[in-house]
């Protein structure tokens, strides 16, 4: 790496005098190359030769080194135990891969945080990625899938999804309308990306209201940070869905720019499963309507390389054309074309420049403009169009150490302007501009780490145009089949009220943490937090049919008056509050040796949690088709289904808040067995219920499963299986879910092809074929995971 | 399949009411109430509207613009004015009056309120208080004002004296409502011109160089072209060799497209195709010595025109019937009072009568009556509509009058009683009246369009 060896070889030059000199070895006293030493700046200072051996400047306050398949090591100053002049460093192996966050500001590696963080790269990335992120990230401890036919899924951790789950690339808001919808695209594609972190829990310190569930950050090099000469191509096709992908990512450059480029292309039919429709089993396998996909995007980067960092833009282009399952409203025969039609263009400038000054260290800079639109197209005519532009900035200045003190402080910008028009804007336009100003400090104290940090935000959001429309919302309770059923419009007069109305929140969030070393490749992590969250424009604003979430919404500025089995719909005269997690967690980590264990206990109390209560009222969809075919729910599997002459309306849910309890665990041990086996067994759990009763929807079973992987010269192998148990704590109008078990196996054999590499894999994923419906998914009635799938492909990198 | 009508908003605009809904925990929240948006359902009456519409009356004395819902005739909203428009014309889909301002170079716009969008296989009305627009369009002496089928055609004559060329500008009301910039159409010259828009056609007159000119008065052009809207412009596809001369007025029906010359009538026949046939309909005996055609009226429910033939400084005037298919004029015999002089006329709502309003105060219905399949359209019925002396009739004003696009009615503002009536024309008589405390004029009819 050109710019690596450019950094070590400057600090040489500079510190001809003061060096320090020393070797990796592992625990036999065998040297290891290619270790990566680095300060507490992200860069690597040098990179150890083939006697394990590497000099840097004598007046580094630490040293982090890594190197593939040891455990990360830390070593401060006073740690520094030269004898000979010579500073030896000794690395345990591990079988828990230790890669940075990027998206923390003070960089660390995952095992190293007091927060839980997982990152999926290299070849399990590549292994685990799927068309959409949530099914990429299914398998991640605390992790689930919303998954949406195939088409649109996006991450629910530990149970929380939507507003409360951040989604970001390159630690900026991705910039989309998936937190509005299940049937929105999350705009990010993994078979181009570097690597996806996860923060679990209450992420706000590091991003804001949206982060209070846990952020996912996907990372990639669009903004080249070298200009090492690399790339990575595949191309795969899969049989459950006749999926065709192909893509590529590369950088390269000279001494003093980079350059990158990635694109992508996916066409892919409607996928089949096996009993899709519950009420007609034994039917086998069909194909779900609308899951088909077609998307391709690009992106193009350009970065300044310079000795103390660099400074790059990068404009990227995505274009999906995919299915909307579960939109159709059971037409006979089935085959009404819905999908959705998006465009994003989005445009990043990425920064870090380190500092020689006396109290600053470094700065990152991030900032984004993103242009969102999709149109929803329903018989060739455009339904609704949702639209997004966000401008972003952030600013992470770092200071040197003081007195042992790391950290920073974190400045952030965020403006969003959102509208949708048509037929299913159920939320109105709105704008919400974000000011956020954030502290970050750790210490070590011994074997103690202790990490703190605090945020102050300010968010407003404005709309001019919310509506409350009169409609005429009824109980079910007697069959409203007396209830004037025929609507009686007649000469009635519908009164649309429209508010101009602008929120104005302050949330706060405070957090102690502290990673306690207590024995060497052990520590436990505790984790305080108080966080809040603004709620976002849709859960306040709401007033609609969400044909998405086939339901009836009614934001949390409206109340429900219900009088003689008739509703009204005013302002609600409750206070809106701000949204407070209190969280604890605990982490005990084993990280070192041919055993790897990570367990993660949690608990997290959040007041005024806001959700969505069913009200037993029932609405017009007032979405209707023109073709006079009988609509028919039936099998659409809400309570209501098969109600024909309630069959166009939809369920009336209203936000609401009220004080929740979610929590659970994670737990992942990884053993290896010899030189070529490894075997990975892993458990999640997650309770999420209302203080006063009654369960949150859609929270994800008890779930367990095992890996065991082969890992040969040339053939690399893995089995897996995953469990997942019946669900049956349920809100209201949700039904319960039955367990069932995915096989999966992967085998990819390695073509030596001297500088590149090309690998070859064959997938069979569902191999049993088994009916699995997702208890996270909106449409888990009419679109279950797909049968059984083979997939094959080529991956090369260079 | 739903319908709807529309019923109209209480006077009051805009309460603002402001809640603050909590004051602690860092948030807060702000409320403003808005105008509401009022949509009436009625699923009684298929196949019509029922609404009445509104009713756009100029007050000269205040500059101002009074609209009244006529279906209890109150008054919903006065809107000042900049200036005094020269004429007020509804809009292609009734639902904006047209403001011309000829020597201001300007139209500017009020939305009657008044309208229906589009939902899956029906219409929802919209119903709001009347108000100014802000967007104006300009332009150099805006005159010939022609609407047809949703859309409009403003003909810009330009100005010699300003060096300005004559123009036209085409639109509909979603344009309107969006502030979208007209569609356009340049000369290279001024002309008192006329056009006529026509789905994606635009059939124009065009004058030529005056060395070729065959009109007495050269600002009038003497030729027709056939414009193309693609691409986001008008392209001139078909120029019509037929001349015109002196061509003044213009009208069309289902299949024709008709211009007033000073030796006939240009008649254009739509072959469908984007092309059209055109024949010149040279003057009957009928047509009294100087006198020539220079207005001409349409109606998609009519396969006859009526044509008008004057001339500057003669009292002398006629109305002809012309029937395409025919190709021949036939004087119609309006059997005038003493002293009448039209300042209305036009089709009725369905084309069942051609009304004449004239400055007796006589509405004079011409009604068409089939005769071994050839329709004559003769003196049918009269009404006198004031009882005042029209001797009294303030000077500068005249008699108007605006038809209903979705009933039999017609509305004439009488400037000497101050009021404005309303006509039921199947039964000729006057069934209300608004009165006013001022001299009105420029009645126009806004709303929502019967089929």
């Amino acid at each position: 790496m050109r710019y690596k060896k450019l950094v070590a070889s400057l600090a040489l030059a500079a510190i001809d005098v003061h060096a320090l000199e020393g070797t990796v070895v592992n625990a036999s006293g065998q040297p290891i190359k290619g270790a990566e030493i680095s300060t507490v700046a992200s860069k690597p200072l040098a990179t150890t030769d083939i006697q394990g051996a590497f000099s840097v400047a004598d007046d580094v306050v630490e040293l982090h080194i890594k190197a593939p398949g040891y455990s990360h090591k830390i070593l401060r100053r006073d740690e520094f135990n030269t004898t000979g002049g010579n500073l030896l460093i000794e690395l345990a192996s591990t079988v828990i891969e230790q890669v940075d966050v990027i998206g923390l500001p003070i960089h660390a590696s995952a095992i190293e945080s007091a927060l839980p963080v997982a990152v999926l790269t290299g070849d399990a990335l590549r292994e685990q990625q799927a068309a959409t992120l949530g099914d990429s990230l299914a398998r991640q401890p605390g992790v689930n899938t919303n998954f949406h036919g195939n088409v649109v899924s996006t991450p629910v951790i530990r149970g929380l999804s939507g507003p409360r789950v951040l989604i970001t690339q390159n630690s900026l808001d991705v910039s989309d309308v998936s937190r509005v919808g299940p049937d929105h695209a999350v705009t990010t594609e993994v078979s181009t990306v570097q690597q996806v972190e996860i923060l679990r829990g209450p992420a706000t310190l590091f991003y804001g209201s949206g982060a209070i569930g846990g952020v996912v950050n996907v990372v990639d090099q669009r903004v080249p940070t070298d200009s090492t000469t690399r790339g990575e191509y595949q191309l795969s096709h899969d049989t459950v869905n006749d999926q065709n992908t192909a893509s590529f990512s590369g950088v390269t450059g000279g001494t003093q720019f980079g350059l990158y480029a990635d694109g992508f292309w996916r066409q892919a039919n409607d996928y089949e499963a096996p009993e899709i429709n519950e009420s007609e089993p034994d039917e086998g396998d069909d194909a779900v309507a609308n899951s088909d996909d077609d998307s391709s995007g690009y992106t193009l980067g350009a970065s300044y390389l310079f000795d103390r960092g660099y400074v790059g833009v990068s404009a990227g282009r995505l274009e999906r054309e995919y299915g909307i399952p579960g939109h159709s409203h059971g037409h006979e025969g089935g085959d009404e074309r819905v999908f959705s039609d998006v465009e994003q263009d989005r445009y990043q400038l990425l920064s870090e420049i380190q500092f020689d000054s006396t109290w600053l260290q470094s700065i990152k800079t991030s900032a984004a403009y993103t242009e969102y639109e999709h149109a929803e197209i329903e018989e060739g005519a455009v339904g609704t169009v949702f639209a997004n532009e966000t401008t972003e900035l952030r600013l992470d200045a770092l200071h040197q150490p003081l007195q042992g003190w790391k950290g920073g402080i974190n400045i952030h910008y965020k403006d969003t302007d959102f509208s949708a028009e048509g037929d299913e804007a159920f939320t109105p336009p709105s704008n919400t501009e974000t000011i956020a100003l954030a502290i970050m400090e750790e210490k070590h104290f011994g074997d103690v780490l202790l990490q703190l940090g605090a945020r102050a935000e300010q968010v407003t959001i404005e709309a001019n145009q919310v509506l409350l429309p009169e409609i005429e919302a009824h109980l079910h309770e007697d069959d409203g089949l007396d209830d004037d059923d025929d609507h009686d419009h007649e000469h009635g007069e519908s009164v649309t009220r429209v508010f101009d109305v602008e929120h104005d929140f302050t949330p706060i969030s405070v957090s102690v943490g502290a990673v306690w070393d207590f024995a060497p490749g052990y520590n436990i992590g505790v984790s305080l937090s108080r966080a809040e969250r603004a709620p976002s424009s849709a859960e306040l604003l709401s007033f609609g049919p969400h044909i998405g979430t086939r339901t009836y919404e009614v934001g949390a500025l409206f109340n429900d008056n219900i009088s003689d089995g008739e509703a009204e719909f005013e302002l609600t005269d409750s206070d809106i509050e701000l949204e407070t997690s209190n969280n604890i967690d605990l982490t005990f980590r084993k990280y070192e040796g041919d055993v790897g264990l990570i367990i993660n206990l949690f608990y997290n109390q959040v007041d005024d949690y806001y959700y969505q209560r069913a009200t037993g009222l029932f609405a017009e969809s007032g979405h209707d088709h023109d073709d006079g075919d009988d609509h028919d729910h039936s099998g659409e599997g809400d309570d209501h289904a098969g109600e024909d002459e309630h069959a166009d309306e939809l369920p009336v849910f209203i936000t609401t808040h009220a004080d929740a309890q979610l929590y659970g665990f994670e737990a992942q041990a990884i053993v290896k067995l010899s030189d070529h086996w490894q075997t990975t067994v892993f458990s999640d759990y997650v309770r999420a219920k209302l203080d006063d009763g009654g369960d949150l929807p859609r929270t994800p079973p008890l779930r367990f499963g095992a890996d065991l992987n082969f890992g040969g010269d040339s053939i690399s192998a893995k089995l897996s299986w995953t469990h997942y148990t019946e669900q049956d704590k349920t809100a209201e109008l949700e039904t319960s879910t039955d367990g069932f078990d995915i096989f999966d196996a992967s085998v990819t054999y390695r073509l030596p092809l001297g500088f590149t590499e090309l690998d070859l894999f064959a997938k069979a994923e569902n191999i049993t074929d088994s009916k699995a419906r997702v208890h996270t998914s909106f449409i888990k009635d009419v679109a279950p995971l797909p049968g059984r799938n083979f997939s094959i492909g080529l991956r090369g990198t260079f | 399949m739903i319908q709807h009508t529309q019923t109209f908003l209480t006077a009051s605009i805009a309460l603002v009411a402001a809640t603050v809904l909590t004051g602690c925990g860092g948030a807060d929240t702000t409320i403003n109430e808005r105008e509401p948006i009022v949509e009436i359902e009625d699923d009684e009456v298929a196949g019509e509207d029922t609404s009445s519409g509104r009713l756009l009356v100029i007050n000269q004395e205040a500059v101002t613009a009074d609209i009244f819902d006529l279906t209890d005739n109150d008054l919903l909203a006065t809107v000042a004015l900049d200036a005094l428009p020269s004429a007020v014309y509804a809009t292609g889909d009734y639902r904006f009056a047209a403001l011309i301002e000829r020597d201001a170079d300007k139209v500017g716009f009020i939305d009657g309120g008044l309208w229906q969008e589009p939902h899956d296989d029906h219409f929802d009305t919209f119903s709001a208080i009347p108000s100014l627009l802000n967007s104006n369009l300009t332009g150099s002496r805006p005159t010939h004002f022609v609407r047809h089928d949703g859309k409009v055609a403003v003909f810009l004559d330009g100005d010699a004296g300003t060096g300005a060329n004559a123009g036209i500008q085409v639109f509909d009301d979603e344009m309107i409502e969006a502030g979208d910039a007209p569609d356009m159409v340049e000369f290279t010259m001024p002309m008192h011109g006329v056009a006529e828009p026509r789905g994606d056609h635009l059939i124009s007159t065009i004058r030529r160089d005056d060395s070729l000119s065959t009109s007495a008065n050269v600002i009038l052009p003497d030729q027709v072209g056939v414009y193309h809207f693609h691409n986001d412009e008008y392209e001139l596809e078909q120029t019509v060799e037929v001349i015109c001369p002196d061509l003044h007025g213009a009208a069309q029906n289902e299949d024709h497209v008709m211009f007033g010359c000073s030796d006939g009538v240009l008649l254009l026949t739509d072959n469908q195709d984007g092309t059209y046939d055109a024949e010149k309909i040279v003057n009957s005996d009928d047509v009294l010595d100087g006198l020539r055609i220079g207005s001409v009226w349409g109606h998609h429910d009519s396969e006859q025109f009526i044509a008008m033939s004057s001339a500057r400084g003669s009292d002398d005037l006629q109305f002809f019937a012309i029937d395409p298919e025919e190709g021949e004029m036939e004087l119609i015999d309006w059997q005038p009072v003493d002293g009448a002089s039209p300042v209305v006329r036009g089709f009725s709502f369905e084309a069942e009568q051609f009304l004449i309003l004239d400055s007796q105060g006589m509405l004079t219905l011409i009604e068409p009556h089939d005769e071994n399949g050839h329709t004559h359209w003769e003196f049918g019925e009269r009404l006198d509509i004031t009882d005042a002396d029209v001797a009294t009739m303030p000077d500068g004003n005249n008699f108007s009058m605006t038809f209903a696009q979705n009933g039999h009615f017609v509305h004439i503002a009488d400037p000497i009683e101050q009021h404005v009536i309303t006509v039921n024309l199947a039964l000729l008589e006057i069934v209300s009246d608004i009165e006013l405390d001022y001299v009105p004029s420029a009645p126009t009819w806004l709303g929502i369009a019967g089929d």
